[in-house]
């Protein structure tokens, strides 16, 4: 059994060599499926009168869109609801990494001869680090928009000067504890599945859909809505 | 729906409290040991960070516990 994330090719750029990953290559696949289904559905919705009272598919991308924007509103406030189409896509993407476990992946494997399940790339530190990242930066970042450098570094050094260096490892420590969550959640339920499907044949009757469906479908949902809620907490209370 | 969100916001904040508390004792913890064996400091830089660690965790719990009470309202006085 092997949970490692492979290597899938090399590429040298500029004279380093660039790995390109297994969670790499999915993500770009699940980055297509969501590109595509938004250019399909501005070109469907383009062509046609759009309606005040909705039907059809105008209706359900109003009413997904509507659902996120409400959600942006009802964590980070009234005032940052422009906020909501960036979690809006962070959301979407998260949640489609983490329901990617259900479907057959790229990966062929010849010896055994069959197509294994993709592997989630939030099941990748890297992946899930990277997205904590762009919380950590755009906290700092709409913090010292909102408060200014000096209110900004002042806020380091509160309640008294000698306690900097605790709010800052503390402010370091989110974009650790935000990534680690989510992978560890993601890549535990990829492991539990693998081992589960190496038992006898007889063991895989019935019993791994529901499996799937608490690793894949509930801890996937919960972790990617958990993911972006403590993103929009961490920006919101940055700025007030 | 809003009581909703509220209640859910403050779900993930109550379960980030363990990852809170570990990250800064375990960053700091390797961050010291690193030092020690980088400078040949025998366990000097691990003791300072692992108190470092420690007390930050607990400024992460009270930054979170923070985050759950409200600010009194300048405009309503002291009841």
């Amino acid at each position: 059994m092997d949970f490692s994330n492979h290597v899938v090719t090399t590429v040298n750029l500029f004279g380093f060599e660039l790995w390109i990953t297994e969670s790499m290559v999915n993500s770009w696949i699940i980055m297509g499926i969501l590109v595509l289904a938004a250019v399909i559905i501005r070109i469907i919705l383009q062509r046609r009168t759009l309606q005040a009272v909705p039907t059809g598919l105008q209706n359900v991308v109003e009413t997904i869109v509507e659902m996120l924007d409400n959600f942006t509103v009802s964590t980070m406030g009234e005032k940052h609801r422009n906020f909501g189409p960036f979690y809006g896509g962070m959301f979407i993407y998260i949640l489609l990494c983490n329901l990617s476990g259900l479907l057959p992946g790229p990966k062929y494997v010849e010896s055994a001869g069959y197509i294994q399940f993709m592997r989630p790339p939030t099941a990748d530190v890297a992946v899930t680090l990277a997205l904590a990242l762009i919380t950590f930066f755009m906290t700092q970042g709409y913090g010292i928009k909102a408060k200014g450098v000096k209110n900004w570094a002042k806020g380091l050094t509160e309640p008294m000067w000698p306690l900097t260096p605790l709010n800052v490892i503390g402010e370091l420590a989110n974009p650790v504890s935000l990534s680690f969550r989510l992978f560890g959640n993601i890549l535990g339920g990829t492991i539990i599945m693998g081992l589960y499907y190496n038992l006898p044949w007889f063991a895989l009757v019935g019993i791994p859909a529901a499996l799937h469906i608490y690793f894949d479908i509930f801890a996937g949902v919960l972790q990617a809505f958990i993911f972006v809620m403590l993103s929009m907490t961490f920006v919101s209370s940055a700025m007030e | 729906m809003k009581k909703k969100h509220e209640v859910m916001k403050y779900l993930s904040l109550i379960t980030q409290i363990g990852f809170m508390m570990a990250i800064p004792i375990i960053g700091c913890i390797l961050l010291g040991s690193f030092l020690d064996r980088l400078l040949n400091t025998r366990i000097v830089f691990l003791v300072i960070f692992t108190i470092l660690g420690t007390l930050s965790a607990f400024r992460n719990l009270f930054v979170i516990g923070l985050k759950k009470v409200k600010k009194p309202d300048k405009k309503e006085g002291p009841k």
